[in-house]
């Protein structure tokens, strides 16, 4: 049997032609057993029809190599990119896009913090772009402070001092500074 | 690493949906540089396989339509005998339907890939290509009806 002039929706004996080529490519029960099993135009198109899938099945199983160096390909591909883009606060403006690291800004909220008295040590644990808008950045930072202010009076001056220096020296909108205050001196 | 773990399957589909390991090769380093970056927009509604699929098949299908429908394309088939007249067969036997999956339309030729090649079930293939059951079933039996109108030609 040609399977490749093939019209008729249905073979001789009135079989859809349709529904043995399914059968044959997903190795399925025959609708009508029993009529196939005796049906010789049934049998004929099932052998030119399992011949033929042999083929394709031969060609979809054959093994594929991956080639060498495709994993280091691809991570050095991403790896550029994350440099590129993974941790920096992005400002776009008309004449171009300027690309602020987080560390860059974890050291300007360090310093403006220093400014603030009552402030003896900072340090920026952290500054956390957020993803969503990478003009909006979020601060976490360690302090030890002097004996005498209140602590909640200090932490708003600081949080005021940070916000006033990041959007002046880098254009960055600060959504928030988590503080802690993890030591009391009575003398620096 | 979701490298590591996925690139034989999404290599794998490339190369059989293209035909070319230098395409393939591109499609599969694009295709994981977009699933990086749009990682957020992975909401795991699917599995990280399927998501891998869908990337990697849009990427195809974007090679196909640009390319020149006379393309020369390179079969490799890996060499399993150690007698060179049965690599030969081998490789003619493969070459003939590749060929013939070739000229597939390309939305064909990724179904029945990911059917054939993959063993993807029709509800998985629904899920990369966004399609309902009856759409893939469809473009699936259309598929195998095209490749073996060719069969006559394999031997």
């Amino acid at each position: 049997m040609a399977l490749e002039d093939r019209n008729d929706p249905v073979l001789a004996c009135g079989a859809p032609f349709d529904a043995l080529v399914d059968q044959v490519a997903e190795h399925a029960a025959p609708v009508d057993a029993e009529h196939q099993a005796g049906c010789e135009h049934c049998q004929a198109a099932l052998q030119a029809l399992s011949r033929a899938w042999g083929e394709v099945e031969f060609f979809a199983r054959q093994p594929v190599r991956v080639p060498a160096g495709l994993t280091v390909r691809i991570m050095t591909e991403i790896r550029a990119l994350v440099a590129r883009w993974g941790t920096a606060a992005v400002l776009i403006g008309a004449r171009g896009e300027t690309r602020i690291s987080e560390s860059v800004l974890a050291q300007v909220a360090r310093r403006a913090a220093l400014l603030v008295p009552g402030v003896a040590l900072a340090s920026a644990l952290g500054a956390s772009v957020d993803p969503a808008d990478r003009s909006r950045v979020r601060f976490t930072l360690r302090l030890a402070i002097m004996f005498g202010p209140a602590v909640d009076t200090l932490a708003d001056a600081v949080r005021a001092e940070i916000s006033r220096h990041v959007s002046a020296h880098t254009g960055m909108r600060v959504s928030a500074i988590d503080i802690a205050v993890e030591d009391i001196l009575a003398d620096v | 690493m979701l490298v590591r773990r996925h690139q034989a399957a999404v290599y794998r589909v490339a190369l059989r949906v293209l035909g070319s390991e230098a395409d393939a090769e591109d499609a599969v380093q694009d295709a994981f540089v977009q699933a990086w970056r749009g990682l957020a927009r992975f909401r795991g509604d699917s599995s990280v396989s399927t998501w891998l699929y869908r990337i990697v098949t849009n990427r195809c299908l974007n090679v196909l339509a640009a390319r020149r429908p006379t393309q020369v394309l390179d079969w490799d088939v890996p060499a399993m005998d150690s007698d060179p007249a049965r690599v030969a067969e081998h490789r003619e036997r493969f070459a003939a339907v590749a060929r013939t999956v070739a000229g597939l339309p390309g939305e064909q030729r990724v179904a029945l890939v990911l059917r054939e090649v993959e063993g993807l079930s029709y509800e998985q293939i629904g899920r990369v290509l966004d399609l309902s059951l009856p759409a893939v079933k469809g473009r699936i039996h259309r598929a195998r009806l095209n490749v073996l109108k060719e069969a006559a030609s394999w031997r």
